[in-house]
C-alpha cells in the first residue's frame, strides 16, 4: 500500500525549530510525532473508519507551513481584492457594522494568520481571541493548562497526533468569569490554493459563567491538486458557562478535510454545536462532548448537502459522565448525484450518569439512484434512570408534496428546492445571523443547480 | 431507589439438573482433523460430507474469532467433547426411549405438549436426536421432519442440494466450526401448496459437562407452504462452560410462508453462538420469533436475505439478561430485490449486571426501489448495574427506500408501579405486569401454551426482585 502521507520528522523539526518556540511545546511536538509514526492508518477495517477508505487519496507531496499568497495586514481593507472575493458576506456584515469586526475576527490564510482584530473594550476586561501561536507566546500559563493535555492529548489518533506534530495556525479564545457576549466571535480559514497541507489547532476557554458565541468557516476556490485540511478543536467550558459554536465548512471540491472538535463541558454549563458541510472531496468531521459537571448540557445541530462524488462521514459522541446532564443531536442531509454519507452517532451513559435524558436523530434524503447514505446510531447506557432515544430515517422527497406543489403553480425544481428548504430548516433556524443564514442559503441553492 | 440484585443461581434455573446416562459414545475432549474424520465416520456419512466438513475444519482454523461483540475469551476448543451419542437408536415410540433420557424429557414436560398441540417433535440429547414423532396425516402429505442425520440417510439428494447454500462454511468461524463437527439438528421439508396447521417442535437439550452442541438445521419450504417450528433449549448448569454453535439454514420458496420460533433457556454456563438465516423468495415470508433468556454469552442475529420481489422479513426477539449474562442479539435483513420489506422489533431487558446489546443491519443495494424496512428497539433497565447497548446498522443505497430506525432506553416507570399499587396491586406483581406488557408484541405471537410458559419464566427471573 502507498503511503498516503510525505511528512517526516524533519518537518516537526523545522516547525520547532522557530525561534520563539518554547521548550514545552516543542516536547509535545516530538511526543505527538512519535505516537504518529506508531499509529497505522485507519482502514475499512477499523470499525470506526468502515465506511470511508482514505487509500485512493494522496497527500504526498502536500506543504505544511508554507508562505502564504497573502501577507498579514493591520486593516481588513488592506486585502487585495482578490483576497476579498471569498469573503463577501463579511464585507456587507462589516459595513453593517461602520467598519468595526466587533467583538473578533480573525483571518487564516492558508497556515498563517493575516488578519486579527478584538475589540478593546473586551481586551481590557481580559477576554483573549488570537492565534494559537500569538497564545503561546503572550500567555503560556494560560494555554498550558489545557493545550492538548485532557481534551485532546497529543498522542490521541492517527491524525490527531499528526495534527499535534504539526499544528500550525488556529485560534485561542479566553473569555473570564461571568462576562458575556452575544455578538459571535468570527474565523475564516482559507485555502488559496491547492497542494496545501492545513494542521490548525485551536483552544477556546470559557471560564465561569461567561456566554460567548464564535463561528469558524472554512472556504476556499476549487484546485486541481488535492489538499488536506486536518485540524483539531478543543473547547473546556466551566461551571455555568456556555458556549455556541458554529462550524461551517465550504472547501473547494479538492479538499480533503479530517477534523476533530472536543468539548469538555463542567457543572450546569453547555456546549451547542452547528455544524454545517457543503464543500470538501472527502470529510470526516468528528464531534465529541464529554458531560463532566452535573447538569451539564450539549445540543447539536447539523446539516450537510453533498453532491458529485462528495463523501461526507459524521461521527458525534454524547458522552454522558454526570448525573442530570442531557443531550440532543439532529443531523439532517440531503443527498445528490453519486455522494455518499455516514453518519455515526453514539450516545454514552457511565453509570453514574443517572437522571440523563439524551437524543439522537439522523434524517437523510437521497435525491439520486447513486447516491448512498449509511447511518449507525448507537447507544451504550450503564445507567437505568435515564431516558435515551435515537431514530435515524433515510427517504426520497415527498412525491405528493411536490405534486401539491406544483399544483399551486411552482416548477418541479423549485418545489424540490422549497421542500429541501424545509428539510433543513429545524437546524438552520438556529443560525441567529440571518445574513449568514442568507449566505448558507445561497450556497445550498448554488449546489442543487438552481 | 435502589433494588438488591439477585444471581440467576441454580435454585432459580428448574432445568439445571443433570442426569446420570451412559452414553453409548462419548468422545475425548479437543478437536482435530482425526476428530472430524471420527464424526463422518460414526454415522456412515457419504464421501462428499466427510470432505465438506474437512474443508470447513480447515477454514475454521484459518478465521479468526470475532472480536467485534460479546466477550469470548474464556472459550477452549480443546476443552470441548465434540461428540456424544446418549443412545444406541433414535426412537418413534416414546415408550422405547431410555428410562432415564425419557425421564429428562417428561420433567421438561415435551411429550406431553406433543400430544396437546403438535403435528410432530423431534428431541435431542447431547449431539443426536433420541426421539422423533411425526402426525401420519402430515406424513401423508409428504411432509419430511426428521434430525438431520436422519436425512442425509434417507433423503441425500434434497439435503446436498441446500446444505451450506444459505449458511456457507466461509461465512464466519462458528459457522465452520459447525460445518466440520455438526450432528443432529432438524431436517424439514414441506411440499408445495401444504399448509402445516399444528406447530412443529424440536427439543435440545445438552446433558453432558464440557460438551460443545452443533445441531444443524434446514428448513426447506416449496412453493405456498406454511409451517411453524418452535425450538426449545435447555441445560444442565455445571461450572464449567459448555458450547452451543447451531446452522439454521431456511429457504422460503415462491408464496411460502415459515415461522421460526425460539426459547433459548440455556443454562447459565452456556456460550450460545448460533448463524440462523433465511432466504426468502418471491412475496415469501420469513418470521424470526427469538426469544433468550438463559446462557452465559448468546450471540445470534436471525437474518434474511429478501432474494425476490415482495419477500417479507419479519423478526420478533426479546432478551433477558441477568446478572452474569450478556445477550449479544439482533438482527440482520439484506434487501436484494426490489419492492421488498422487513420490519425489526426487539425489546430487551436488564437486570441485575445483565448486559443485551442490540446489533442489527438493514441493507438494501442500489437500483432496488421501492424498499420498506422498520426497526424498532427498546430497552428496558431494571437496576443501576444494568447495562444496554444498541448497534444498528444501516446501508441505504437505492433513494427511494423508506427505512425508519427508531430505539428507546428506559427504566421501569415510578408513575406507572405507583398507579397499579395505588390500585391494590403489589409492588412485584406490577413490575411483572409492566414487563409482561413491554414483552407482549412477542407473547402474543407464541402459541398460548408457549405464551404461559413464557410469562412464567420472566417472573421466575424476576423473583425477590423487590426489595
Amino acid at each position: 500500500m502507498t503511503e498516503l502521507l510525505g511528512f517526516g520528522r524533519e518537518d516537526v523539526e523545522r516547525i520547532s525549530s522557530d525561534s520563539e518556540s518554547p521548550d514545552w511545546i516543542r516536547k509535545k511536538r516530538a511526543t505527538a510525532w512519535e505516537a504518529y509514526e506508531n499509529l497505522p492508518m485507519p482502514t475499512p477495517r477499523d470499525e470506526m473508519w468502515k465506511y470511508t477508505d482514505l487509500s485512493g487519496l494522496n497527500f504526498k507531496n502536500a506543504k505544511t507551513s508554507e508562505a502564504s499568497k497573502y501577507s498579514a495586514v493591520e486593516k481588513f481593507e488592506s486585502f487585495p481584492e482578490e483576497a476579498i472575493k471569498l469573503l463577501s458576506d463579511e464585507v456587507i456584515h462589516l459595513e453593517e457594522n461602520g467598519g468595526m469586526c466587533k467583538p473578533g475576527l480573525l483571518i487564516q490564510h492558508d497556515s498563517r494568520v493575516t488578519f486579527t482584530d478584538v475589540e478593546k473594550e473586551l481586551t481590557e476586561k481580559g477576554v483573549i481571541f488570537c492565534s494559537m501561536s500569538e497564545a503561546v507566546r503572550n500567555y503560556p500559563e494560560l494555554v498550558r493548562k489545557h493545550f492538548m493535555d485532557k481534551v485532546a492529548p497529543a498522542d490521541e489518533g492517527k491524525f490527531g497526533s499528526l495534527n499535534a506534530a504539526l499544528w500550525n495556525g488556529g485560534i485561542f479564545l479566553y473569555v473570564p468569569k461571568g462576562i458575556e457576549i452575544k455578538m459571535p466571535f468570527k474565523s475564516y480559514i482559507l485555502m488559496t490554493d491547492g497542494g496545501k497541507a492545513l494542521f490548525h489547532h485551536s483552544l477556546i476557554v470559557l471560564e465561569q459563567s461567561a456566554h460567548v458565541r464564535y463561528i469558524e468557516q472554512c472556504r476556499s476556490e476549487d484546485y486541481s491538486t488535492d489538499s488536506l485540511n486536518s485540524s483539531v478543536a478543543e473547547v473546556v467550558v466551566k461551571d455555568g458557562a456556555s458556549l455556541d459554536y458554529i462550524t461551517l465548512q465550504n472547501w473547494g471540491n479538492n479538499v480533503v478535510d479530517i477534523s476533530t472538535r472536543k468539548a469538555v463541558v463542567e457543572r450546569d454549563a453547555s456546549v451547542n454545536w452547528i455544524v454545517g458541510t457543503l464543500g470538501g472531496k472527502v470529510t470526516r468531521s468528528s464531534y465529541e462532548t464529554r458531560l463532566i459537571g452535573q447538569g451539564s448540557s450539549t445540543n447539536t445541530r447539523g446539516f450537510f448537502l453533498a453532491s458529485d462524488k462528495q463523501h461526507h462521514d459524521f461521527w458525534g459522541l454524547l458522552s454522558h459522565e454526570a448525573p442530570n446532564t442531557t443531550a440532543d443531536l439532529l443531523y439532517k442531509g440531503v443527498l445528490t448525484g453519486k455522494s455518499r454519507s455516514v453518519f455515526r452517532g453514539l450516545i454514552k451513559i457511565a453509570e453514574e450518569a443517572q437522571q440523563t435524558d439524551s437524543y439522537l436523530t439522523n434524517n437523510n434524503i437521497l435525491l439520486s439512484d447513486e447516491a448512498r447514505a449509511d447511518s449507525v446510531p448507537t447507544l451504550e447506557i450503564k445507567a437505568n434512570d435515564v431516558k435515551a432515544s435515537h431514530g435515524a430515517t433515510v427517504g426520497n422527497l415527498d412525491r405528493d408534496e411536490i405534486f401539491y406543489l406544483m399544483s399551486r403553480g411552482l416548477t418541479k425544481s423549485s418545489a424540490e428546492k422549497l421542500i429541501i428548504n424545509g428539510f433543513f430548516a429545524p437546524v438552520l433556524k438556529s443560525i441567529d445571523s440571518e445574513i449568514l443564514r442568507e449566505h448558507i442559503y445561497k450556497s445550498i441553492d448554488k449546489k442543487l443547480g438552481a | 431507589m435502589s433494588l438488591p440484585t439477585t444471581d440467576i443461581g441454580t435454585e432459580e434455573y428448574k432445568y439445571g439438573f443433570s442426569d446420570d446416562v451412559k452414553p453409548a459414545i462419548k468422545f475425548e475432549k479437543g478437536l482435530s482433523r482425526q476428530t472430524v474424520e471420527d464424526i463422518s465416520n460414526i454415522k456412515n456419512e457419504p464421501g462428499w460430507m466427510t470432505d465438506l466438513r474437512l474443508k470447513a475444519y480447515e477454514i475454521f482454523l484459518e478465521k479468526p474469532m470475532p472480536t467485534w461483540g460479546a466477550d469470548l475469551s474464556d472459550i477452549d476448543f480443546d476443552d470441548i467433547i465434540y461428540f456424544v451419542r446418549a443412545s444406541d437408536r433414535k426412537m418413534t415410540d416414546w415408550d422405547d426411549v431410555p428410562a432415564d433420557i425419557k425421564e429428562t424429557f417428561e420433567k421438561l414436560g415435551i411429550p406431553e405438549s406433543e400430544r396437546k398441540f403438535l403435528a410432530g417433535a423431534e428431541a435431542q440429547y447431547d449431539s443426536e436426536s433420541v426421539y422423533g414423532a411425526l402426525q401420519g396425516e402430515w406424513e401423508k402429505q409428504g411432509v419430511i421432519f426428521v434430525d438431520t442425520d436422519t436425512a442425509l440417510k434417507d433423503h441425500e439428494k434434497l439435503l446436498k442440494e441446500y446444505f451450506g447454500t444459505v449458511v456457507p462454511a466461509a461465512d464466519n468461524k462458528l459457522a465452520a466450526l459447525n460445518t466440520a463437527v455438526w450432528s443432529g439438528g432438524s431436517f424439514l421439508y414441506i411440499p408445495k401448496g401444504v399448509r402445516v396447521g399444528l406447530p412443529l417442535q424440536a427439543y435440545f437439550r445438552i446433558n453432558t459437562q464440557n460438551m460443545g452442541q452443533f445441531e444443524r438445521t434446514m428448513i426447506i419450504a416449496d412453493e405456498g407452504s406454511n409451517v411453524q417450528y418452535i425450538e426449545g433449549c435447555t441445560a444442565p448448569t455445571y461450572t464449567t462452560n459448555s458450547l452451543h454453535s447451531a446452522v439454521v439454514e431456511i429457504i422460503c420458496k415462491k408464496n411460502s410462508r415459515v415461522r421460526y420460533t425460539t426459547l433459548q433457556n440455556w443454562s447459565g454456563n452456556v456460550y450460545n453462538l448460533v448463524t440462523k438465516r433465511a432466504q426468502a423468495y418471491e412475496n415469501a415470508t420469513m418470521e424470526w420469533i427469538d426469544a433468550n433468556l438463559g446462557s452465559k454469552v448468546t450471540m445470534k442475529y436471525p437474518s434474511v436475505f429478501l432474494m425476490e420481489r415482495g419477500a417479507k422479513a419479519d423478526v420478533i426477539s426479546i432478551a433477558f439478561a441477568n446478572t452474569g449474562q450478556h445477550q449479544d442479539v439482533g438482527s440482520k435483513v439484506v434487501h436484494l430485490a426490489p419492492y421488498t420489506t422487513s420490519k425489526i422489533i426487539s425489546k430487551s431487558i436488564s437486570k441485575g449486571k445483565g448486559r443485551s446489546t442490540y446489533r442489527g443491519l438493514v441493507k438494501i443495494y442500489e437500483g432496488m426501489e421501492g424498499c420498506k424496512s422498520n426497526v424498532n428497539c427498546d430497552a428496558l433497565l431494571l437496576d443501576e448495574a444494568s447495562a444496554t447497548d444498541t448497534y444498528p446498522y444501516i446501508e441505504i443505497e437505492d433513494p427511494t427506500a423508506a427505512i425508519e430506525h427508531e430505539a428507546t432506553v428506559s427504566k421501569l416507570s415510578d408513575e406507572q408501579i405507583f398507579y397499579l399499587q395505588q390500585r391494590g396491586v403489589p409492588e412485584d406483581e406490577a413490575r411483572n405486569m409492566i414487563i409482561n406488557g413491554f414483552i407482549e408484541p412477542f407473547t402474543k405471537l407464541l402459541p398460548l401454551e408457549y405464551a404461559v410458559e413464557m410469562n412464567r419464566l420472566i417472573e421466575l427471573q424476576m423473583e425477590g426482585s423487590v426489595g
